[in-house]
């Protein structure tokens, strides 16, 4: 064989898989002889290394951060969660400490005791009764436009409604089907 | 090696002969010293299972490599769980900066880093031939009969590892 070995070649012959031609080439071949020299050499080391040495402790960052994302993730949620529930809680706080007269007509009307998101925001309005939509049904947008402090959009609103009854008084509820009408 | 073969008496010499190595196989193929210390001595009670039932391998060396390293790669499957809560220690610089033992002094710190980091980046059958076929001196046959691989797969994986391990050295130096 007159070629020098391959990386390849040498570390098979390093391993023990060599042909007769191969060894006879590392006989002549100064410079392959030198090559598998070493080579021989890293992998002594190699092995004494792993069959010697204690195993270092696993350096993989992967292991070591995961938790911690995982539990920073977990107290994300939680206060999170908290936050929710304690504006659920500061919102009936306020329901509670709703003008009595509103609280009176939930009462008598078992009617919109927890749902009341705000309070009115003209002072007059907190000696009106709280009603149930169903009294506001007929009565045109213009007349709950004509009653000065009612906001048009707002008339019309789902959850809170303001307005006038049949009767022609200015009331302010909010709307809950579950109860149905007063 | 047959050291049961005159009935289950010889399973003190068999353990003497044999548990360190066992233990030292294990080591390499789990990383974890206790994880090792457990599947070593599970083997060892497979040891005793096996020779209650009177059915005795023909090689017990060999019998008790394989069932190491299918020991060893069922505890990796099942330690999924540890891997994703990573109970695992930082590493220590003080540790490995002022080697002692003859073993430190034999490669360099960045040396015997590169060389385990790169053992345990090698996929288990390349690892777990290398052990037996190296670090254990098994033959090739021997290996390819522990493993149940043929014995081109056998030089193959071996190969391949020789391969990347030399070549982190090689990086090092």
């Amino acid at each position: 064989m007159n070629e020098c070995f391959s990386e390849k070649q040498l570390l098979s012959h390093c391993l023990g898989e060599s042909t007769e031609a191969e060894q006879a080439h590392l006989r002549t071949c100064i410079v392959c002889a030198k090559r598998f020299k070493q080579m021989t050499g890293r992998m002594d080391l190699i092995t004494q290394t792993l069959s010697r040495t204690p195993p270092p402790p696993s350096q993989s960052y992967v292991p070591v951060l995961l938790p911690r994302i995982v539990t920073a993730a977990i107290a994300i949620a939680v206060v999170f969660t908290l936050g929710l529930w304690s504006g659920q809680r500061l919102g009936t706080h306020r329901s509670a400490s709703a003008p009595a007269n509103l609280g009176r007509g939930r009462q008598r009307h078992g009617f919109g005791a927890k749902r009341y998101q705000r309070r009115p925001s003209n002072p007059d309005c907190e000696r009106f009764l709280a009603l149930g939509p169903r009294h506001l049904r007929g009565v045109p947008a213009g007349l709950l436009r004509s009653a000065g402090f009612v906001q048009p959009g707002f008339a019309q609103s789902r959850m809170f409604v303001i307005g006038l009854n049949q009767e022609g008084t200015v009331v302010q509820g909010v709307q809950d089907d579950r109860e149905g009408p007063v | 090696m047959n050291a049961l073969a005159d009935g289950p008496t010889d399973y003190d010499r068999l353990y003497e002969d044999c548990h360190a190595r066992i233990l030292r196989v294990c080591r390499l193929l789990l990383d974890e010293p206790n994880e090792a210390e457990d599947v070593a001595q599970e083997v060892f009670v497979k040891v005793l299972e096996r020779s209650a039932t009177g059915e005795q391998p023909r090689v017990w060396v060999a019998w008790l490599v394989r069932v190491a390293a299918n020991a060893c790669r069922d505890r990796r499957r099942s330690a999924w769980w540890k891997w994703w809560w990573g109970n695992v220690d930082e590493y220590s610089d003080e540790e490995h900066s002022s080697p002692e033992t003859p073993e430190h002094r034999m490669a360099s710190r960045e040396q015997y880093l590169a060389i385990w980091n790169h053992f345990r980046a090698l996929p288990a059958r390349q690892r777990e031939v290398f052990i037996l076929r190296r670090l254990e001196g098994c033959s090739t046959q021997e290996v390819a009969g522990a493993l149940g691989l043929s014995t081109g797969a056998v030089k193959r994986h071996l190969f391949r590892a020789a391969q990347r391990l030399q070549k982190a050295v090689r990086e090092q130096l």
